[in-house]
């Protein structure tokens, strides 16, 4: 027989043979409105999107924040400087005072000076107060 | 070029679905991971916004082709072709199905798929040469290999199980 026929006749002799349908595509993606890819993916880029400038803007807020912290803590200190002047009467100035054998009145009314500029930068200024201080202050002799 | 829409990817998959699994059974060498690649490859058709492809049936034994061996890369046992039936023989020729199964299962990949693509798959030599990259001449003669070693192996299988069944 001519090999040629031979391998047609083989050919027929296999197409007889038919290969199994496949398994059905799964149902639920079959029943899925199809959609772009492009219109697919656009829900979660626009997640990601979001999900990006969240991070973003809390990295901003605390480098802000940062920032923002050191000149007021610079701020608070100066003011702490401010309103606590170091008083100059100590214990060493009063025992010195005494040593220096001045008057007693002269040492009072020193001390006495000492103690108004410590109270003065220690306690609230009764002049500026509105409340009861003020009235306090006015009522004193 | 037109895009492809649900029913034409639905009506290719019954169209074409035998010849693929066919041809997905010859690389993956199990049914079930066949038809995995096929609903792969249909999944994805299914899925994005493509370019209809001028001719629909190279097109689609590329894809499952391509499918079937990143599946085979990624697999970490090579699996051989297994004992599922995957041909339905006509009433006759039950014992004959099991054979041919069995003497493909015995041929050189290459040689495999392209008999099966031009016999299941009624592929012209071009067609399938282009589906793998090769010339015409080299499908032309794996193919004309091929069809020799099935035809001897399925007279081999003939003559061994003759005797036995005359008794």
């Amino acid at each position: 027989m001519n090999p040629h026929q031979e391998d047609k006749d083989f050919e027929v002799f296999l197409r007889r043979f038919r290969p199994k349908t496949p398994r059905a595509l799964p149902e639920e993606l079959r029943a899925s409105p199809r959609m772009p890819i492009s219109r697919q993916k656009q829900p979660r880029l626009a997640r990601r999107i979001r999900i990006i400038a969240g991070i973003a803007a809390l990295v901003l807020m605390g480098v802000t924040s940062l920032l923002l912290m050191r000149p007021r803590q610079t701020h608070l200190l100066d003011a702490q400087a401010r309103v606590e002047p170091i008083p100059r009467a100590t214990i060493g100035e009063f025992s010195r005072l005494i040593r220096e054998d001045r008057s007693e009145a002269e040492v009072e009314a020193r001390i006495g000076a000492a103690m108004d500029e410590i109270s003065r930068s220690l306690l609230p200024n009764e002049k500026k107060s509105r409340g009861l201080l003020k009235a306090l202050a006015a009522e004193a002799p | 070029m037109k895009d492809l829409n649900r029913n034409e990817v639905e009506d290719w998959y019954t169209q074409y679905g035998p010849a693929l699994l066919a041809y997905a059974v010859a690389l993956t060498g199990e049914k079930g991971a066949a038809e995995d690649v096929l609903h792969q490859v249909f999944l994805k058709l299914l899925e994005m916004d493509q370019p209809r492809p001028n001719d629909p049936k190279p097109y689609l034994f590329r894809a499952v082709r391509n499918r079937a061996f990143n599946v085979r890369r990624s697999a970490s046992r090579n699996v051989p072709l297994d004992a599922d039936q995957w041909l339905d023989a006509p009433t006759d020729l039950v014992d004959a199905g099991l054979a041919l199964q069995a003497a493909l299962r015995e041929l050189p990949e290459e040689q495999r798929e392209i008999i099966v693509m031009r016999i299941w798959g009624e592929m012209t030599l071009e067609q399938a040469a282009a589906v793998l990259e090769v010339p015409t001449n080299t499908a032309a003669s794996r193919y004309r290999y091929g069809l020799a070693k099935l035809r001897n192996a399925m007279q081999s299988m003939k003559e061994c199980h003759e005797p036995t069944s005359r008794g």
